[in-house]
């Protein structure tokens, strides 16, 4: 497992990798082939086949509009909660077809954890009650273990030496940060394979964002994450590979620092600069 | 170690159970809130049925005859419900007449005229006037309205009008004029707050383009708002209407109860309603109770009628963001002054006669022998907090599970009928469910029962709950659907736990407001639960409540039990502000946490 790996990301790293169809599946969480997904006629997602390595950030770009975060949902399932989609291809968690008619989408979101753009503590529990909601609504009762789970995840997001004291106090009274870092606790908890993030720090300001990047790059050592920002910046600073989407088409993905020095599309150039559009 | 140990048992048992589907419990949550929305397609079926079956002899044998004909002759087995028909449109009509100047003068004000720091207060004691029970409006009309308008504006009108044949002949009291008014006072509420929410529908783009043509303040009114609510506003007085015709109680005290058909509206009346509220219980003939059900039929089709209508007219007003109509603003504010008025006397003679008559045996004693003094409402008391108890087993979850499916499941257009259907079902008069439930339960089982009562209240709250729960669920944000579920949680215990646990309020508010709502209610209950002069024991029997207890005393010849009448009149209404006030508090709350 670890040998191709490391192959695979130096190959990549050293931009010499074919394109991540090509790659072996044991180097990827994830591995999407050939997804389409329809929102009624309207194509969002146009034939994206790319791998997402593991314990690594993989970011994705592009101007809105262009099916990042359809992309995103579609990693868990997220997607079908709008009426009337449709998708073709397929979508593999480490071996596993997300897809299968035997799955339950509750089982693929269990394994897929997401964070959202705009942070959403549950506004009639309290901060312990919002971090171990996941584990208690599918039946864990032993308060032992619940209390392990609470304090393990309060501390994997960073949180728990800020709000230790407050346990009792309602979710909501934290400040934006603190909720953002909050429902990544509460993510965590369920121990989630990957957690995804969309926009996760859009509505925060510049000192918290920089708490949740610390975050997630204290993360990546235990889990595989895949981000979606509209901040090109933020995407340099975080990812160890981006993908930049248009208009539903992947139009280039690879290291990082190879899409953002040397691109090898001419879209992917104009965007990164600024002249896009 | 032991601890490490049993931590690593409980991460395996988690872990399994973490990997196990859960698809069951979604289906048949679906599947039960489902069965429950089905609900108001069952009930307006359930209606028409029932008074169809329990009306077809006499369809066979009188026809159209009994549409056009005026002799109500049970003893000789005739029966022509012109007069009752007659009866209901022109009380209807004087209330329209007295209550749509008012209510759109009073809505132009709460919306436009009043200054800011007083709209809302104004706002919630209208609402206030609208939980006033019907059988208390009538106990007022009959002991305070009905003197006072014999007393002074009847001989007045008589004097200036009398040469009409509208306003000649005797004055006695109880007579159509007082009926009419009787019911402006109870549809007011809701003409007002129906305009009220329209006139603020009424885009500013609206009025700014009239004001870019030239136009004054009052063009501006008249032209942009007025017009452009036209449709709106129409809708909001047909919806009124639809109250009219179907109000039963107080009208029921007032009017007289005289099946004629007479041009002096000095003169007594009868209304479709009215009938179904006093004869009921008397009908002795197969033939006689035909004729009842059939009259059950026609109030509910006349109504049922003017509330499509009515839902179609407001079905098309989007109420959006905020805009004022302006009228003169003397006449807007006396509008909204008479409009409260009501309110204001209602509870100053409550408490002036009420609270003289409560004492401690009103609480703890039953109702005394007839011709006797004294006595109390002890077993009234609990029989409406039985009859409610009952009401809310049946309403609530029915009422909650269904507006959960509006809310949550079911397609656009699915959802749209469930709810048009709903709203329909909250403009059948009250009277029509204690019809329904008599061919249902009573006739069935031969008796009036504690079952009845309650299960005429049940029925009318689940509409009510349905639509309160459905809109509330609506208002709690997306994103904690899609939390909960990014966290693996099957939809149904997202549902439940995070969705209506964030809505909770919202739905008890809803709850609260139901339970208020019937628990003022007499006509559903008048053959029904029936009434009981002593203590109840056993569901199948006959039993007391609150409402039925002032109605009977209320029109009885003795004193003592006018003054009982009064006191449980101020008991009721305590009740209902109480739970009122309760849900105020309640909302407050609720508009400022998230939700």
């Amino acid at each position: 497992m670890e040998t191709p790996e490391r192959t695979v990301m130096e190959r990549m790293e050293q931009g010499t990798a074919p394109p991540p169809e090509a790659e072996t599946p044991a180097a990827c969480t994830f591995e999407v082939k050939n997804l389409s997904i329809w929102y009624g006629e309207k194509r969002a997602i146009d034939n994206v086949t790319l791998g997402v390595a593991s314990n690594a950030v993989t970011a994705i770009i592009g101007p809105s509009g262009c099916g990042k975060s359809t992309f995103l949902r579609a990693l868990n399932r997220m997607h079908e909660l709008t009426p009337r989609t449709r998708m073709e291809g397929t979508v593999l968690l480490n071996g596993d077809d997300l897809y299968s008619s035997t799955i339950d989408p509750a089982i693929v979101r269990r394994r897929v954890g997401m964070i959202f753009q705009k942070s959403n503590p549950f506004p009639t529990m309290t901060i312990g009650e919002n971090v171990v909601i996941g584990l208690r609504l599918n039946g864990v009762r032993n308060q032992k273990f619940l209390n392990e789970r609470l304090e393990k995840s309060l501390r994997m997001a960073a949180l728990w030496d800020e709000v230790k004291d407050d346990l009792h106090k309602p979710g909501t009274s934290l400040s934006g940060g603190q909720q953002q870092r909050l429902c990544i606790a509460r993510a965590l908890a369920v121990e989630p394979e990957v957690i995804l993030m969309d926009e996760p720090c859009s509505a925060l300001d510049p000192i918290a964002t920089a708490k949740i990047e610390e975050l997630i790059h204290e993360l990546k050592a235990k889990y595989t994450i895949v981000t979606v920002t509209h901040n090109m910046q933020q995407a340099g600073r975080i990812s160890d590979y981006t993908a930049f989407m248009y208009l539903g088409r992947l139009i280039e993905f690879g290291p990082t620092t190879k899409i953002f020095t040397n691109p090898t599309e001419k879209q992917t150039e104009d965007y990164i600069t600024g002249r896009f559009g | 170690m032991a601890v490490a140990a049993s931590i690593a048992v409980e991460e395996r048992s988690v872990q399994a159970r973490m990997a196990s589907p859960s698809r069951f419990g979604d289906k048949a949550f679906e599947w039960l809130t489902l069965a429950m929305a089905l609900a108001v397609v069952v009930l307006i079926i359930l209606i028409g049925w029932q008074l169809w079956i329990g009306s077809s002899v006499a369809i066979k044998k009188f026809g159209f005859h009994f549409l056009v004909t005026s002799t109500w002759d049970p003893v000789a087995e005739q029966f022509g419900a012109l007069p009752f028909i007659y009866g209901t449109l022109v009380s209807s009509l004087i209330a329209l007449l007295i209550a749509v100047p008012l209510g759109i003068a009073t809505a132009a004000y709460l919306t436009e005229l009043a200054p800011l720091w007083i709209r809302q207060p104004l706002t919630s004691l209208i609402e206030m006037l609208a939980a006033i029970p019907s059988v208390i409006l009538g106990l007022w009309g009959i002991f305070v309205m009905i003197p006072w308008l014999r007393d002074y504006p009847f001989p007045w009108l008589k004097r200036l009008f009398g040469w009409t044949p509208f306003f000649s002949g005797p004055i006695y009291g109880p007579c159509m004029f007082a009926g009419g008014i009787i019911i402006a006072v109870m549809i007011l509420p809701i003409i007002t707050s129906v305009s009220r929410e329209i006139l603020r529908s009424v885009p500013d783009l609206q009025r700014e383009a009239a004001y870019g043509l030239g136009a004054t303040r009052w063009e501006a009114t008249r032209i942009a708002v007025l017009s452009y609510a036209k449709k709106g506003l129409f809708g909001a007085v047909i919806l009124g209407l639809g109250r009219a015709l179907g109000e039963t109680m107080a009208v029921t005290m007032v009017i007289g109860n005289t099946p004629q058909i007479a041009a002096s509206l000095f003169k007594p009346g009868y209304t479709l309603a009215s009938v179904l509220a006093n004869e009921f219980t008397e009908a002795t003939t197969d033939m006689y109770l035909q004729a009842l059900f059939e009259i059950g039929l026609v109030l509910f089709g006349i109504t049922i009628l003017v509330n499509l209508l009515a839902q179609l007219l407001l079905r098309t007003i989007a109420t959006t963001s905020a805009k004022r109509a302006v009228l003169a603003s003397a006449i807007a504010f006396i509008s909204a002054v008479l409009v409260i008025a009501p309110l204001g006397l209602v509870f100053f003679h409550l408490v002036v006669n009420g609270a003289s008559s409560l004492n401690w045996d009103f609480f703890t004693k039953l109702p005394a022998p007839v011709g006797a003094v004294g006595g109390g409402m002890v077993n009234a008391i609990v029989g409406s907090l039985e009859l409610l108890a009952l009401a809310g087993a049946i309403g609530i979850p029915i009422g909650v599970l269904g507006g959960v499916y509006l809310a949550e499941y079911g397609s656009a257009r699915i959802n749209s009928v469930l709810r048009f259907l709903a709203d329909v079902l909250n403009g059948v008069p009250s009277i029509t469910w204690g019809v329904v439930v008599y061919g249902m339960v009573v006739l069935r089982f031969k008796g009036f029962s504690t079952y009845a009562g309650g299960l005429a209240l049940g029925l009318i709250m689940i509409p009510l709950i349905l639509r309160t729960t459905e809109e509330v669920i609506l208002l709690v944000p997306n994103g904690y659907r899609e939390a909960a579920l990014a966290l693996g949680v099957s939809r149904w215990k997202t549902i439940v736990h995070i969705v209506m646990k964030t809505a909770s309020k919202g739905i008890i508010t809803g709850i609260l407001l139901a339970l208020a709502r019937v628990g003022g209610e007499t006509a559903p209950l008048l053959f029904t639960a029936f009434g009981n002069r002593f203590w109840n024991h056993s569901l199948s029997q006959p039993i007391a409540a609150l409402p039925l207890q002032i109605f009977t005393y209320a029109i009885s010849p003795y004193d003592d039990w006018h003054r009982q009448a009064w006191a449980g009149a101020l008991v009721l209404v305590t009740g209902v502000f109480c739970v009122n006030i309760l849900v105020r508090i309640l909302t407050r709350g609720h508009t400022a946490s998230v939700v």
